[in-house]
């Protein structure tokens, strides 16, 4: 069986994988990971949204031999050692962004990702369009699209640009 | 809307292991020993059953069981019921057709479950099936 050393949430980890292990599956089974949460397995709903070298990724459709050397963040490496929330978890939370959590590690993972590939501003057509690939059943969005313009000016550390749509 | 008392606006006690990821979901419960199912699903949209030959998912590695509509149904385990009852306009009972957990007889759409097999991984379970 095929050996994989990557590190998660800033610890290293060796794991013995099948060929087919998906990085989920590697992040939920074998670490014990299971913040990041699988909703269809398909790539369709972005509940398992994780980052691998910065870049969100949707862990279902990645191979764990794919992640190999790799820097993977989880949901449960977003807050600080002494609980301090990352920007984007305290807005989702603000904002009433979440009703049953289940896409919320996915969502808060995705809308990072957007807000730091997005350094000259976002508009909500655009924070919209780019939460396309994340579902959620419950909230409607609304609220997770004015938490994710909410946390743009706390990551990138200035005011919102008056976007042009 | 005034911002304490009656209409202010309360942060949620639960959304904080939410946001962290500690929530505790039915698929994250991870027991020693414990065993994954798998159901194997039809891939017609209308056909009718003939026998189930399960020996080889039974003897399929990490397998502990394999069940089919009629192990169900000699089991006595009863189908899905509808969990709100109506009444027709003239007061007789509404008509509530037969909704086995495991296809019986025939499988009415694709995805409909035929089989489930139990092992000791989902891995397992899912070459089995
Ligand atoms: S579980 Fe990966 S996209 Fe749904
Ligand atoms: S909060 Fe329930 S699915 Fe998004």
């Amino acid at each position: 069986m095929p050996q994989v050393s990557l590190t998660v949430n800033g610890t290293q980890h060796t794991v013995e994988v099948e060929n087919r292990t998906l990085l989920v599956e590697l992040l939920r089974e074998k670490i014990g990971l299971t913040g990041t949460h699988v909703g269809c397995d398909t790539s369709q709903c972005g509940a398992c949204v994780v980052h691998v070298d910065g870049t969100s990724v949707k862990s279902c459709t990645m191979l764990a031999v794919q992640a190999d050397g790799a820097k993977v963040t989880t949901i449960e490496g977003l807050a600080a050692a002494d609980g301090t929330l990352h920007p984007m978890q305290e807005m989702f939370r603000e904002h009433h962004a979440l009703q049953c959590g289940f896409c919320t590690p996915g969502m808060v993972m995705s809308a990072i990702d957007l807000v730091q590939s997005h350094p000259e501003g976002l508009t909500e057509h655009q924070i919209r369009e780019g939460l396309e690939g994340n579902l959620c059943r419950c909230t409607g969005y609304h609220n997770i699209v004015k938490a994710i313009a909410a946390a743009w000016p706390l990551m990138q550390g200035k005011t919102m640009p008056v976007a042009a749509e | 809307m005034g911002h304490d008392g009656i209409g202010a606006s309360v942060r949620r006690k639960e959304d904080l292991r939410f946001l962290n990821g500690r929530g505790h979901y039915t698929d994250d419960v991870n027991r020693p020993g414990q065993l994954y199912a798998y159901i194997r699903r039809s891939d017609r949209p209308h056909a009718r059953l003939g026998a189930i030959d399960t020996s080889a998912a039974k003897a399929s590695p990490g397998v502990v069981a394999v069940f089919t509509g009629a192990d169900m149904q000699a089991d006595g385990v009863g189908g899905l019921p509808c969990g709100w009852q109506i009444h027709n306009k003239d007061g007789s009972p509404m008509a509530e057709p037969p909704h086995p957990v495991l296809a019986v007889g025939k499988v009415r759409h694709v995805g409909d479950p035929v089989a489930v097999v139990i092992a000791h991984t989902r891995q397992q379970a899912k070459d089995a099936a």
